[in-house]
């Protein structure tokens, strides 16, 4: 950055008039398509409506399933419902609520608030949240349509083998978990590594990390969780899937597998899970409440660090759900002892919130109700929490109705009701009409009622010995009326729902007026926004801006603050730094696509596709999911004729950056961090089958000999050496230098798995054998990602396309190949440094 | 990153790193040693654990305290350094909250 001015803040708003075409040229520049092209957008508030609208969908769809499941459990020994239909139903009830709901609605709601709230034009991969949606909406409802094939999983939301595998699921119903679920969940990867490179580097100038808002925290923080919880799940699913259809025995007891593997997987993303969607809401409720009371929140810095601290505690909770199992005592402990511990993070947000609407002006309107209603919910649920994290009580309750009413007293109250308050607050940001105060108090009592009506008897009838997941019991059981009773109050918060739903409807369909800040609330996403979101990018001294700066708003709309036009004549936003948020780069932004679409359809396709083993279809969309993407990166990093530009306020910026300064190297970082953590679940599994074992390797097992791995690791080594070395010779080089590398790293491969050829490895016949192919596996699907990139990269540099303020492409592909070299030496030391452990 | 970020969050969020591995030190150690590839007769070794207990308590306590000296010192607060205070408050309390069972707890089954 260059700064004319010693001190930026003074030239600032700008007095300057502006030129006369500047906003003409903004607006046709990010002009959302209108009609059926309005699919092809990829700007982050229209993919953000999309995404938000679809997961609602799925919470009816989903919803419809509960009512059908406490209609079944109404009455005593009900054949409304036959049992295997019931097992499908409770299901993806649980799926499609925690897959295609929870999490996809937290990051809907971020992907389309934050880009104004952190004063941004939008977030700095718009195409990847598209094909994030896409891929999401396209997979989730067909993935949903398999119920009405008697396809639908059936093996319960957490698939527990040994029942989801071969030998007591034969059919296709958990191959549509495993590779539907699987692939959504990369979708949520992709939407997490927008929002965390988003947070950090396209921050309105002067919004310190200090100031930042409590929910831009809280959703950088469930990015962060989000890219460490779940590779574990993701590489629980690839195993499942590997034994059923490869008969690799990961989990079955008999071959040396263990069922507890998956548990520990599934866990380790599933209790996170829970605080990856209730962070979101946490975050939410720290920004409506300063506003409800018009007060600033009480304890703010203190409530940010508490939620750094939820994210990390929660990781050392995951097998509190697997008290049942026979883990060990001391290990038990650990994790009871953790699950308590978190809760006094969590307690203190919940007493900040308490302090702030204490000291302010609190005013009762539909956002306050169901903020309240959250908390006290969520209190409950939490209480309920520190009862299940107490070993032996646990063991009294596990897996009876107790648990399915503790669970939705967390995930309803910390979850939708935050969610409902969310969509009354925000819903004015649309179209600039609020939804109706007179509905939203009937609405709200339907809703808690019929949410404590339904779900606080379920207590009772657990603590009373029913079993969750049951279709039916018989009369003698004495559950009768308690079910009657969950039965009444889900139907009335079915009704408090659809009120909701046809007044939202109603809401939208109002003329459209001008948003203003109708709340009078302190953060920037009540700014006047386009399509361009503001009109000018607002400088910010305060973590309250529209409260400290009041002429804020009309300096923005004035286009008296930084980059009140297109200054490249395509979009862009202001990249500053993650900490100190100054400017630091002018960052181009992409433009509308159906490459997006096209890829998400093939990626859905490839997978759903691979799951009915319609071989060639599949082989086609996967085809179809690679061209797209790869046709999608091609029109990337390209350069402009401007190589400076000055965005205001006595600042000139460069256009683009490279390295680590860059946004692009930071997407591909976090994407290579979810793939080491997947590579490590892999090894993970490695050390549980040898740990197990008496004798490692088992009998009939063995090592290669020392000189393949050796050989494999200095190929390994030479390939990255030589595409180090491909950037510091001259450029007519470069292709051949990658092409030398290519054959390297290839070789490497090769020597691996002849050296494990030569021992005779074979994967079905035992899980520590299964577990090594794996890894050996995964080392393949890498080199497959090398074998696309390095050609990909020669055509480029072929078509002198890599210069030195566009090397991006380049940066990229070095690291991930500098990545594959480091995982392949890893899985070494992993293999052979285990043994010499264990001696 | 032109601001040093990575280094800055890491130095903030330490204290929690630190609770994770002692949290993650101590189950595996629980786990590895009350199965056939680790076995220990008598179960998981407390010595072992109370000492890596002890010491991420005195490493935490440093960190907080250190972080309160600078923002005493310093005219110019750095949110880092309140996050790195605060968070080794809270770590100290989980520390100590799963060293407890270190303990009491004894044997494997």
């Amino acid at each position: 950055m260059t700064t004319r001015d010693a001190d930026m803040h003074d030239s600032l708003p700008s007095p300057l008039p502006r030129p006369p075409l500047e906003l003409t040229r903004l607006e046709e520049v990010w002009e959302t398509p209108r009609g059926w092209r309005f699919f092809k957008s990829v700007n982050n508030t229209n993919i953000g409506l999309l995404y938000i609208g679809t997961a609602i969908l799925f919470f009816i769809l989903a919803g419809i399933l509960a009512l059908i499941m406490r209609v079944q459990l109404a009455v005593p020994d009900n054949d409304l419902v036959a049992a295997s239909t019931y097992n499908q139903i409770f299901t993806m009830h649980g799926t499609v609520m925690m897959f295609l709901f929870a999490i996809p609605i937290v990051e809907a709601i971020a992907v389309y608030l934050l880009p104004n709230m952190l004063g941004a034009r939008d977030l700095p991969f718009p195409r990847l949240s598209a094909y994030a949606f896409w891929c999401y909406a396209f997979g989730g409802l067909a993935f949903f349509c398999t119920l009405f094939w008697g396809l639908a999983p059936d093996g319960g939301w957490f698939m527990y083998p040994p029942l989801t595998g071969m030998k007591y699921s034969p059919g296709l119903n958990a191959d549509f978990w495993l590779l539907g679920i699987g692939f959504i969940e990369i979708s949520a990867i992709a939407g997490a590594i927008e929002l965390i490179v988003g947070i950090l580097f396209t921050r309105a100038p002067g919004m310190t990390l200090r100031r930042m808002p409590v929910y831009a925290w809280a959703m950088l923080v469930v990015g962060v969780m989000i890219v460490i919880a779940f590779p574990a799940v993701i590489a629980g699913t690839a195993l499942l899937e590997l034994e059923r259809a490869f008969n690799m025995p990961i989990f079955e007891a008999e071959r040396g597998g263990d069922p507890l593997i998956w548990q520990h997987l599934f866990w380790f993303f599933g209790h996170p899970e829970v605080y990856i969607i209730f962070l979101p809401a946490a975050g939410m409720i720290s920004t409506m409440i300063p506003t409800i009371a018009q007060n600033r929140l009480v304890g703010r810095n203190v409530i940010v660090v508490a939620l750094v601290g939820v994210g990390i505690f929660s990781f050392g909770l995951w097998a509190h759900h697997m008290f049942t199992s026979g883990l060990g005592t001391l290990e038990m402990t650990l994790i009871s002892a953790a699950s308590m511990a978190v809760a006094i993070p969590t307690g203190i947000q919940v007493f900040g919130w308490i302090a702030t609407l204490w000291s302010g002006r609190v005013t009762m309107n539909a956002p306050t109700l169901f903020m309240l209603g959250f908390m006290f919910i969520f209190v409950l649920g939490g209480l309920t929490g520190v009862m299940v994290a107490v070993v032996p009580f646990d063991w009294q309750v596990h897996d009876t109705y107790f648990i399915v009413a503790h669970l939705h007293y967390v995930l309803i109250g910390g979850m939708v009701f935050p969610v409902f308050a969310a969509i009354y607050y925000w819903i004015p940001l649309i179209n600039g009409n609020t939804l109706s105060e007179k509905w939203a108090r009937p609405i709200f009592w339907l809703l808690f009622g019929g949410f404590n009506i339904s779900f606080f008897p379920m207590h009772i009838t657990g603590l009373f010995g029913m079993p969750r997941r049951v279709y039916t019991y018989s009369h003698e059981m004495g559950w009768d009326w308690l079910n009657m009773i969950s039965t009444v109050g889900s139907f009335l918060f079915a009704l408090g729902i659809l009120g909701m739903i046809v007044d939202a409807v109603r809401t939208l369909r109002r003329p459209t007026k001008e948003v203003g800040n109708p709340w009078n609330a302190a953060t920037l996403e009540w700014l006047p926004s386009e399509d361009y979101g503001n009109r000018s990018i607002p400088k910010i001294t305060s973590s309250d801006p529209l409260w400290d700066q009041p002429t804020l708003s009309q300096e923005v709309a004035d286009a008296r603050h930084y980059l009140p036009n297109t200054a490249t004549g395509r979009r862009e936003t202001i990249a500053t730094s993650p900490a100190s948020a100054k400017p630091s780069y002018l960052m181009i932004l992409p433009g509308d696509s159906w490459l997006t679409v096209l890829g998400a359809f093939g990626t859905a396709g490839f997978f759903l596709l691979l799951t009915v083993k319609a071989m060639v279809l599949a082989f086609i969309c996967g085809v179809i999911a690679i061209g797209s993407i790869i046709a999608w990166l091609w029109q990337s990093d390209r350069s402009v004729p401007q190589r400076e530009v000055d965005i205001g306020g006595g600042i000139t910026l460069p256009v683009g950056a490279v390295g680590t300064a860059s946004h692009s190297w930071w997407g591909t970082f976090i994407m290579l961090v979810v793939i080491g953590l997947i590579y490590s679940s892999f090894a993970y599994v490695y050390i549980h089958t040898s740990m197990r074992l008496q004798i490692c390797p088992p009998p009939g097992a063995s090592l290669p000999d020392a000189i393949w791995t050796w050989l494999n690791v200095g190929l390994l080594l030479g390939g990255s050496a030589l595409v180090w070395l491909s950037d510091r010779v001259k450029s007519s080089l470069t292709p051949w230098l990658l092409v030398a590398a290519l054959v390297c790293t290839t070789a490497a491969f090769g020597v691996d798995v002849h050296g494990w050829k030569l021992v005779h490895l074979d994967g079905t016949k035992d899980a520590w054998s299964a577990s090594i192919a794996i890894l050996l596996g995964f080392q393949g699907v890498m080199l497959f990602v090398l074998l696309l990139a390095a050609p990909y990269l020669c055509i480029r540099a072929w078509r002198r396309l890599i210069k030195p303020e566009n090397r991006a492409t380049r940066d990229n592909i070095a690291l991930i190949w500098h990545y594959v070299t480091l995982q392949g030496i890893a899985g070494v030391l992993v293999v052979r440094g285990l043994l010499l452990v264990m001696e | 990153m032109s601001d040093h970020f990575l280094r800055r969050a890491t130095g903030a969020a330490l204290p929690f790193l630190i609770w994770a591995a002692h949290f993650g030190f101590c189950y595996i150690v629980a786990a590895a040693q009350c199965t056939p590839g680790g076995w220990r007769p008598a179960g998981p070794n407390p010595w072992l654990l109370g000492a890596v207990t002890l010491a991420a308590l005195a490493v935490c306590a440093w960190i907080g305290i250190a972080a309160h000296t600078r923002l005493q010192a310093s005219s110019r607060k750095e949110f880092t350094d309140y996050v790195a205070g605060v968070g080794a408050v809270l770590s100290i309390i989980a520390i100590v909250w799963t060293g407890i069972p270190v303990l009491l707890v004894r044997g494997c089954a």
